[in-house]
Parts: C-alpha cells; structure tokens; sequence
C-alpha cells in the first residue's frame, strides 16, 4: 500500500538509504546513479531506512554485497514522494526497527508519471551510490 | 554452445502456458537466425530473473510470476530488428520486470507490470520523451521505439 500520511517528524535536511538491488545502478554522464527501477515499487511502497537512526554500516550488515543509494528526503519530497514509517515490515535483525520506512507518492499515480518522479529523484546529483563494504 | 541451442534451451526450460506458445514459435524462428546474440541474453537474464525471485523485508518483494515474465517474451517474440545491444534485465519491487536496451544518448525501456500491462518508455539523454502502452496485437507498432533507438546510427 501506498504511504498512508507523510511523517514531517522526518525532516527535509535528512537522508534515507535504499538498498539497491544488482542491476539497480546506471552509469549516466559518467556518474553511477541508482536506476529508476529502485524507487518503482508496483504498491507504491519502497523500503527505506532513515540514516542516522540507522547508520550506513548497519545496513551493509542487513544487506552485505548490494550497493545502497543515499537519497536526500527533501529530494524525494520535492518529486511528491512522502515518507512513512513502517516498523512492522523492518527487516529480521533490523537493530533499530523504527528506522525502516517506505517512500511512495501518497497516491497511485498513472505508470507514466510514476516513472517520470522515480527518475527525477535517482538523476538529482545530491544521489549517492555507496559501495558494499569488504 | 552455440546461440541457437542455447537459446532453444532457455525457451525449454521456461515454463510455457498456451498463450505464449506463439510467441515461443516466433523466439525459437528468430534465434534460429544465428544472428541475434541480444535475444539468447534476454531470455536468460529473464529466466534468471524467474527463477532468483524472492521476498526481501527492507528492500521489496521480488518475486516474478509466470504471467509477468511472457508479457516480456511475448514483446521480444514482436521485435524484428536483430542487431540490438543485449538489454540489461531486472525485477522491479513487487513483481514487475524491467528491460532497458541503451544505446549513445537513447535508451528503451520496456516495463512489465504485475497486472498483466506493459509500456515501454522511450528516453534521450535521460530524459522519457514518450510513454506509451504495449499493443501486443500491432507487431509494427510494439517494435518502433526499438527502431528509433537503433536509427541514429544508421
């Protein structure tokens, strides 16, 4: 499901970190970037976990070898995703469960417009792609 | 091996209801021809695809059905040009498949959704200049953003 409200106890000068799949990252301009793939969810429900209540290397102990997007809230807000925590659905050995959360616009959208939001976020340069850790 | 056999195996392996049957007749004609290596690539990342899925709290349900996968089959069965570059294939969250063929500053993107639809987005330099719906039953008409992203090199 779609996010239900978007939480503004998460503030725009946040990140969130999107674990990408293989095959989730493009390299366009000479810059690697996550494909729009990664923001795509067919519910409208992407998993994502706030930084700093989770740290980067947290995640890379959920999820080791796969690549994490870090995305700028303001960012995703800017596009018209909203943010809502999802505690719930944390990941089994999550340490910090409350951190989980899924973006999504609050709404379906037609397939076309979704597409077009999900690019505009991952194309921002504020988008960073972090390698696994060794 | 060589493409042919290969890609005949691929097609084997791959479960086939009888909907695709005639997309499968038209894959197995076009991988006869020896000479479309994007296709034998395409069909095995898609199988990989299939056959990899899974459900993954903190990144998404990535599990394909069957249904799904042939929307995608059905579509490369309809593309008549054979030297494509060999598409990147991935599973979306939540049951899609992504096919991206790229190509200098053009890309196309065929996506196929859970619910049986497809679109295929044509972009340049990054951007989506058309979206449009798959009309599975106009052979011309699914192939042509394959032919624009393939004509500027021509």
């Amino acid at each position: 499901m779609p996010p239900s409200r978007d939480d503004v106890q998460i503030g725009n000068d946040l990140f969130v970190l999107r674990v990408l799949w293989p095959k989730w990252t493009a390299v366009k301009g000479g810059r690697e970037r996550p494909t729009s793939d990664s923001l795509l969810d067919s519910n409208f429900e992407n998993s994502c976990f706030v930084e700093g209540e989770l740290s980067v290397a947290d995640v890379q102990q959920l999820f080791p070898m796969l690549k994490i997007a870090r995305i700028p809230v303001s960012v995703l807000r800017r596009e018209g995703f909203a943010i809502e925590r999802r505690p719930n659905e944390a990941p089994p050995g999550c340490p910090v469960s409350e951190a989980h959360v899924v973006v999504g616009p609050l709404s379906e959208l037609s397939r076309g417009d979704y597409e077009r939001i999900a690019r505009n976020v991952v194309k921002d340069a504020a988008v960073k792609v972090i390698e696994p850790s060794l | 091996m060589t493409p042919f056999i290969a890609t005949n195996a691929v097609l084997t392996d791959t479960p086939q209801p009888i909907a695709t049957q005639q997309a499968t007749a038209q894959l197995a004609r076009i991988a006869q021809s020896n000479s479309a290596p994007w296709l034998y690539s395409a069909l095995y990342q898609l199988r990989d695809v299939e056959s990899n899925g899974r459900m993954i709290p903190g990144i998404g349900d990535l599990r394909v059905e069957e249904s799904t996968a042939s929307k995608a089959r059905l579509f490369f069965s309809l593309v008549t040009i054979e030297d494509l570059p060999v598409p990147s294939v991935t599973v979306v969250s939540g049951g899609g498949v992504s096919v991206v063929w790229s190509m200098g500053d053009r890309e196309v993107k065929l996506a196929c959704y859970p619910d049986g639809q497809a679109m295929v987005f044509r972009c340049e330099n990054d951007e989506i200049v058309e979206p449009r719906d798959v009309d599975f039953t106009n052979l011309s008409s699914a192939g042509e953003p394959l032919q624009w992203l393939v004509r500027q090199n021509r």
